[in-house]
């Protein structure tokens, strides 16, 4: 019980973001980036406020809060915001859902992606409501069909990771892009390299 | 650029064929077979109350380009031509056949153009110079427009194919393939040669691997317009389509059985992505792998009783052929880390397929077995081939000087090379159309 509140803070956030402002999906985007430092600062729970004081948290917020709150769900239902879309950011800003990459046309776990699945498990603990999917992802070699089902075991790998974490497998989908959702344009190892991933998105549904 | 109730073109037969002169005159089959000298002379205006010299011009060009594009045939350029065509009559009493032996032509096509306000008739002939005879008369009747005027081109041009060697010219085939010109990846559709190039899909999403019913009207494809990637067909006329296969994870690589009656597919309802036979009135699923590898891009041997498909079952991926009971697995391709994309020829007799090497790959042909790889192409990162439904020809994807992706055209054996769609975008995974009506 006690962590929905923390939930429905990141919600509510998400909201006071956008309040008045934008109509379309890109300048959300850009307006989210211009966030005044001392209102993210304020807002985003602290690792320490989330498993210690979580009652303090959650009172600051949620009075000056309340209010926007019925614009969120008029707003997602109008399609002005997209909710996923601003909780996956937040996570971003937290330092969470970072990207694990893979070598070239394998998908097992690499030793490096070990410790961002670990957090990213420790994570979905806290935030027991929050649902994810993961996006498997390829570099531009080889044919597409190939890449998706090499993109889905991509994403599957990173799935049982997580589910082996104790994540309930319930609240993980995923979704394969084969090599259609480059991050990098680019034609060479470096870019090859960031796009041969698994992205991690926050879905409500 | 509507072309659809334009296109009505009447055809006549002028001359039949009697039994006796179905003599092969070109036996494409023959090594290193002897190319034939062609003249072609310009369309005879003769008359209507306009003058179409860009017609005739249009004409010639689409005729020649088919034409030379088989390999067949030597032109002979029209500055050697010693008959005028605006004096000289189109029917064999009226030419004179010496003038052309001359040049060395041996067949010769005229024709003449006559042209009311809208709509033009187009009368055609093919001789063979040396017996002084017509091997082949045409008369093609139809709105006045350069389209169709294309058209009528095509239509002579597979004929003259059909009379020479006795397999029908492809000239009015079609090609599907992806293109993100618009921003997402959608589906098109564009005659052989590139022209008329037409979208097909528009819903933003991600749309691949468009695939032909094996009678032309139906198009299959995975498409992300649901969320995810689903199998879908669709009438390419009507745009009406239903959902075949909405599985949770994937549902690509979608090829039509011969019969039409199944589709071969890729699904991952069990622990990796494995190749199921799906019959497409019963939507039930036979299963074709089973192994811990990722299998797709299947491809229906003509008689329906094999597929080839790609499998990285040895650890890289790899060209394999399995019986369409799932029974008689076995590995064709060795060499290199990188193997993709086969595709049967429609004789059965070939499989074509994409192969890295170097980082860069290239396609190649061979045998059922294996055996007799051969390399036809060497430049740039070349895939997906899709062979015509003569089997003389292919059609791949090609990305060369660092350019978008373009869509090539080629001889079976690697000569002839021709781009025949490219531009700003990317031209992708093309799917050369069985004959159409």
């Amino acid at each position: 019980m006690k962590r929905i509140p923390v939930l429905l803070a990141i919600l509510l956030l998400g909201a006071a973001l956008f309040a008045g402002c934008a109509t379309t999906p890109e300048e959300e985007i850009s307006l989210a980036g211009e966030v005044p430092k001392e209102e993210a600062v304020m807002a985003i729970p602290s690792e320490e406020e989330l498993t210690g004081e979580e009652g303090l948290v959650d009172e600051a917020i949620r009075e000056e809060a309340m209010e926007p709150e019925a614009g969120v769900a008029e707003r997602e239902a109008a399609g002005i915001i997209d909710l996923d879309k601003e909780l996956t950011m937040m996570a971003e800003r937290e330092g969470m859902l970072k990207p694990i990459y893979f070598d070239f046309d394998r998908f097992f776990i690499r030793e490096d992606a070990k410790p961002v699945l670990d957090a990213i498990a420790r994570w979905l603990k806290k935030h027991d409501r929050v649902k994810v999917r993961i996006q498997g992802h390829c570099d531009e070699r080889g044919t597409n069909e190939y890449n998706i089902a090499l993109g889905q075991r991509r994403a599957n790998s990173a799935r049982d990771y997580l589910v082996t974490m104790g994540i309930a497998p319930s609240r993980l989908s995923t979704i394969s892009y084969g090599e259609e959702r480059p991050v990098d344009p680019g034609h060479n190892e470096e870019a090859w390299a960031k796009n041969r991933r698994a992205a991690f998105e926050i879905v409500s549904k | 650029m509507k072309h659809t109730i334009t296109a009505v073109i009447i055809l006549f037969l002028i001359v039949l064929h009697s039994p006796a002169e179905s003599k092969i005159y070109l036996d494409i089959n023959a090594p290193g077979g002897r190319r034939l000298p062609l003249a072609v002379q310009d369309l005879k205006d003769i008359g209507g109350t306009n003058r179409h010299p860009s017609l005739i011009d249009e004409f010639r060009r689409v005729l020649i380009k088919d034409l030379e594009f088989t390999g067949f045939f030597d032109l002979i350029e029209k500055v050697a031509y010693l008959e005028d065509p605006l004096t000289a009559g189109i029917t064999a009493v009226e030419t004179d056949f010496s003038s052309w032996r001359l040049i060395g032509a041996e067949v010769l096509i005229k024709g003449a153009i006559k042209a009311d306000q809208e709509r033009v008739r187009i009368d055609l002939r093919l001789f063979d110079t040396i017996k002084e005879r017509t091997m082949l008369g045409r008369r093609y009747s139809g709105k006045g427009n350069k389209d169709n005027i294309r058209r009528i081109a095509h239509r002579f041009a597979d004929e003259v194919i059909e009379d020479l060697t006795n397999v029908r010219g492809i000239f009015n085939t079609k090609i599907l393939l992806e293109s993100d010109i618009t921003g997402s990846k959608e589906i098109y559709i564009a005659d052989y040669d590139g022209h008329n190039i037409r979208q097909v899909t528009n819903n933003g999403s991600i749309n691949l691997s468009p695939q032909w019913s094996p009678g032309g009207s139906h198009l299959l494809y995975t498409s992300y317009k649901d969320g995810e990637p689903y199998l879908y067909i669709r009438n390419i006329e009507t745009g009406k389509e239903i959902k075949i296969s909405g599985r949770p994870g994937i549902n690509i690589g979608g090829r039509w059985s011969p019969d039409g009656s199944r589709v071969a597919l890729t699904l991952f309802i069990d622990k990796n992505p494995e190749l199921y036979i799906m019959d497409i009135e019963t939507k039930k699923l036979k299963r074709l792998t089973k192994n811990y590898a990722i299998d797709t891009s299947p491809s229906w041997s003509p008689d329906g009783k094999s597929l080839a498909f790609v499998s990285d079952i040895a650890g890289n991926p790899h060209i394999y052929v399995v019986d369409s009971d799932g029974t008689n697995l076995r590995r064709l391709t060795y060499n290199g880390k990188y193997n993709a994309s086969p595709a049967w020829s429609p004789d059965g007799d070939m499989i074509a397929f994409s192969g890295a090497e170097n980082g860069s790959f290239h396609i190649y042909t061979m045998r059922p077995d294996g055996t007799e790889i051969r390399k036809i192409t060497f430049e740039g990162s070349n895939e997906t081939p899709s062979w015509s439904p003569d089997g003389r020809y292919i059609v791949f994807g090609s990305k060369r000087g660092g350019k978008e992706w373009s869509i090539y055209i080629t001889r079976a054996d690697g000569s002839g090379k021709r781009k025949v769609i490219s531009g700003k975008g990317n031209y992708r995974a093309p799917s050369w159309s069985p004959y159409l009506k």
